[in-house]
């Protein structure tokens, strides 16, 4: 009896996990768009005419913006007086600030969920991978009417450019640059390395200030995780190198080149010349963190974040630390890095009337006085804690446009702005990421970096690079399709 | 418990038990609900997603065994299992007798039993980001560890080199875990009864015989028990590897489930990981049974 039950039950709850298996596919496909009262997905809205509401008609439409975290009150209370100002023009619009920071690991979570906002702020190093899974959408038809597109700074936009659409608006970008703890060099008595060092400099400068007894690296480079490709690949650049070509249709890896091998060879060095952390599983995080607390006196990373970091959270003098350029290989060479940068995003889960709204109101203010008094009054509250503005070396505007001087003025105003030696800027060379698999590549060359970082004795780099490389072909490069 | 069930008031047997299961089935039903939502579905979902292209916004596609073809013919995914496989394995070695000695060591001391069971207790309440924070630290190379090495005169141990991590982290591991497991076997030696101590201590008994044929016997069950929860829990262990190395140094960490979670949150291949949860969960369910059956066995006999 009590067996004949049992198996009753259980093929009740059989039938039971069945149905909602069937029903849970079919919605799994909708679920993204029904999972909001008011939004169907966007491939629904597209194929049904119906559903399009005219245009002449301005129908309520919410939308979720970017919020800050709930301690940053000075940049909340700017975001929600911008968004009163736009709901003030744009009766139909209401706008809910929510906060959730861009995180990779993340994005995916959120846009199953669909509960990313419809606007979000993301770095130049995800465009492929949100375009490519159709989770932002192509801006380039808000922008074709949208009078500012054109001040936009190139540069800036180029990494959101992909096969000749837009998908993201700039606010600030960057060049990788080297953070240097000055105040170890003086400690040491060694001299600063000339601002257009090259990669023996480097190595040079970092062992002079090393110091293995009391835990101090003469340079931190990331090797956990995705990071550590990212921070490899600025030596690539700087070599010449590329991580890829694009001919045919085909995407060839070309990291295993000479300029490769020359890159990896310098991490070889660096290993040999015991100048960095022996912990080398060292992620962004990780890395800045030795950094801010004195335990390394070189870093890497994007244009000022470290510098910001060390100053505004490490609490070291702002006199203290020094900004230099990823080093050439050779006297006289290129200074290449990684360019990065952060952007603006539309959520590609949104129903077009909310995707348009999410435009216009991140670009309401693009070019306008009030953004620049956003700026003014963010350095103001800095200043009130202690802290140090540092602006990004590149910004959405171009820096020779009037926008552009009146952002200068802005900064000349206050004495909590640091200033980059302006020959940094003419050394600095900043290329755009690989455009296909990036993540995948990072991926890839973190394992070969750490094996270089953890082998002993001699090895066979060019073997690695191409054991790399070809592994990553296969899995991942022959896999894309250019359309 | 048939018989309490049929009680003796008159009443047509059948019917007054379908109405005593309609109740119990009433109140199992918040149970089914939540294990629906929260368990069932999930599973049928991940065994569905392991068959398509996983896409929020232009729909899933069905690929049919691609996933799973992509996946066994990933390098990684032998390196992971090979990692796994060592992982649990040293684990064993170095870990499972830990809480057991720790357990019968805390009750056979005569004092400060009750300080001595929180001390292995406070490891697990340590929360976990504080926790890679300090064994960072612990296993840094100015760290306590090495500066305690250096000072009687060694040389400094190198945790982060690729022979080494796998041991770095079973002794973090360890040192987490063994805390409730302790408790757990405690509990299990205060089950024992006392008469069987002193009849043995009477026929002259030390305490290494003690243990040997009265302690560990008695506990024989409680150990097996826990070394299948261990089995399964180290078999999906990825937290400290991701946490810790990341994977590396060159994949020697990369466990099973840290190369799930890649696939899944670095690459975003949503059906590869499904398929790779689905062998998984295929692996652990055949264990299970295994594992049952040996347990029925050896009790029979």
């Amino acid at each position: 009896m009590k067996m004949k039950k049992s198996l009753l039950i259980s093929m009740l709850v059989f039938v039971i996990v069945l149905a909602g298996c069937a029903s849970g596919n079919k919605n799994g496909d909708n679920s993204p768009g029904s999972a909001s009262p008011s939004a169907s997905s966007p491939v629904e809205s597209s194929s049904t005419p119906e559903a399009t509401p005219s245009p002449a008609i301005a129908e309520p439409v919410s939308i979720i913006a970017y919020a800050f975290p709930a301690d940053k009150t000075e940049e909340n209370a700017t975001l929600n007086a911008k968004i009163k100002r736009f709901e003030d023009k744009n009766p139909n619009v209401t706008i809910t600030p929510k906060y959730w920071k861009y995180e990779n690991t993340e994005i995916a979570i959120k846009m199953a969920s669909n509960s990313a906002q419809t606007e979000f702020t993301t770095w130049a190093t995800e465009a492929n991978l949100l375009s490519g899974k159709k989770w932002i959408i192509d801006l380039t038809e808000n922008l074709a009417n949208w009078p500012y597109a054109k001040d936009l700074n190139e540069f800036a936009l180029a990494p959101f450019v992909i096969e000749g659409k837009t998908y993201g608006i700039p606010i600030d970008a960057y060049g990788m640059t080297i953070t240097i703890n000055k105040k170890l060099f003086e400690q040491k008595g060694v001299p600063l390395p000339p601002l257009d060092w090259t990669w023996d400099e480097l190595i040079e400068a970092a062992k002079a200030v090393n110091d293995p007894a009391k835990g101090i690296a003469g340079f931190i480079p990331m090797g956990k995780g995705t990071e550590a490709g990212w921070n490899w690949t600025n030596f690539l650049y700087a070599a010449g190198g590329e991580v890829q070509t694009v001919a045919d249709g085909k995407v060839t890896a070309t990291f295993n080149s000479e300029s490769g091998l020359k890159a990896l060879q310098f991490y070889k060095d660096l290993k040999d010349a015991n100048v960095i952390p022996k912990n080398w599983a060292l992620g962004y995080g990780d890395a800045l963190t030795l950094f801010n607390q004195g335990r390394g006196a070189m870093v890497m990373c994007g244009s000022g974040n470290a510098l910001d970091g060390a100053i505004n959270q490490g609490g070291i003098n702002k006199d203290d630390v020094l900004l230099y350029p990823i080093p050439s290989m050779t006297k006289g060479g290129k200074h290449t890095g990684v360019a990065g940068g952060n952007y603006k995003v539309i959520n590609g889960l949104a129903t077009k009337e909310q995707q348009k709204a999410a435009f216009d109101f991140v670009v309401d203010e693009y070019f306008t006085d009030a953004y620049l008094d956003s700026i003014d009054a963010q350095i103001t509250s800095q200043k009130a804690k202690n802290q140090v503005y540092v602006p990004q070396l590149i910004n959405y505007w171009n820096d020779s446009s009037d926008y552009g001087k009146k952002y200068e003025e802005i900064l000349a105003k206050h004495d909590n702005v640091y200033q980059y030696s302006p020959d940094l800027s003419k050394l600095m060379e900043s290329k755009p990421e690989a455009t296909y698999e990036t993540q995948a590549y990072y991926g890839e060359m973190a394992n070969a970096i750490q094996k270089v970082f953890t082998s002993k004795g001699d090895l066979d780099l060019q073997k690695i690079l191409d054991d790399t490389a070809a592994k990553l072909q296969k899995s991942s490069f022959d896999k894309v399709k250019i359309e | 418990m048939e018989l309490q069930l049929d009680s003796p008031i008159a009443k047509p047997g059948l019917r007054r038990r379908t109405r005593w299961y309609f109740w119990g089935l009433l109140f199992l039903i918040p149970e089914i609900v939540i294990f629906f939502i929260f368990l069932w579905v999930p599973i049928a979902k991940g065994v569905a997603y392991s068959f398509y292209n996983v896409d929020f916004v232009s729909g899933n596609s069905f690929v049919g065994l691609q996933n799973y073809s992509e996946v066994l013919s990933n390098p990684d995914f032998y390196t992971a299992i090979k990692n796994t496989l060592v992982y649990m394995g040293l684990a064993l070695l170095i870990g499972f007798w830990v809480p057991i000695a720790m357990a019968i060591a805390v009750s056979e001391l005569k004092w400060f039993q009750g300080p001595a069971r929180i001390v292995g207790y406070l490891p697990s309440i340590i929360p976990a980001i504080v926790l890679y924070g300090m064994w960072q630290w612990f296993y840094d190379p100015v760290g306590p560890i090495n500066t305690f090495l250096n000072f009687i005169g060694l040389e400094s141990f190198d945790f982060y080199s690729k022979e080494h991590a796998v041991f770095s982290l079973i002794i973090l591991e360890t040192w987490q875990n063994f805390g409730s497991a302790t408790l757990i076997y405690i509990a299990g030696l205060a089950a024992i009864p006392r008469d069987l101590y002193e009849a043995s201590e009477l026929d002259g008994a030390g305490v290494w015989a003690r243990i040997r044929y009265v302690t560990l016997p008695s506990l024989k069950n409680l150990i097996l028990l826990l070394l299948v929860l261990q089995v399964i829990a180290t078999s999906q262990a990825f937290q400290s590897q991701l946490l810790m190395f990341g994977g590396g140094p060159d994949n020697a960490t990369l466990t099973y489930l840290l190369l799930t979670t890649r696939e899944a949150f670095t690459y975003f291949n949503f059906g590869k990981a499904s398929a790779m949860g689905v062998i998984m969960f295929v692996v652990l369910v055949l264990f299970s049974i295994l594992t049952i059956k040996i347990r029925k066995g050896g009790e029979e006999a």
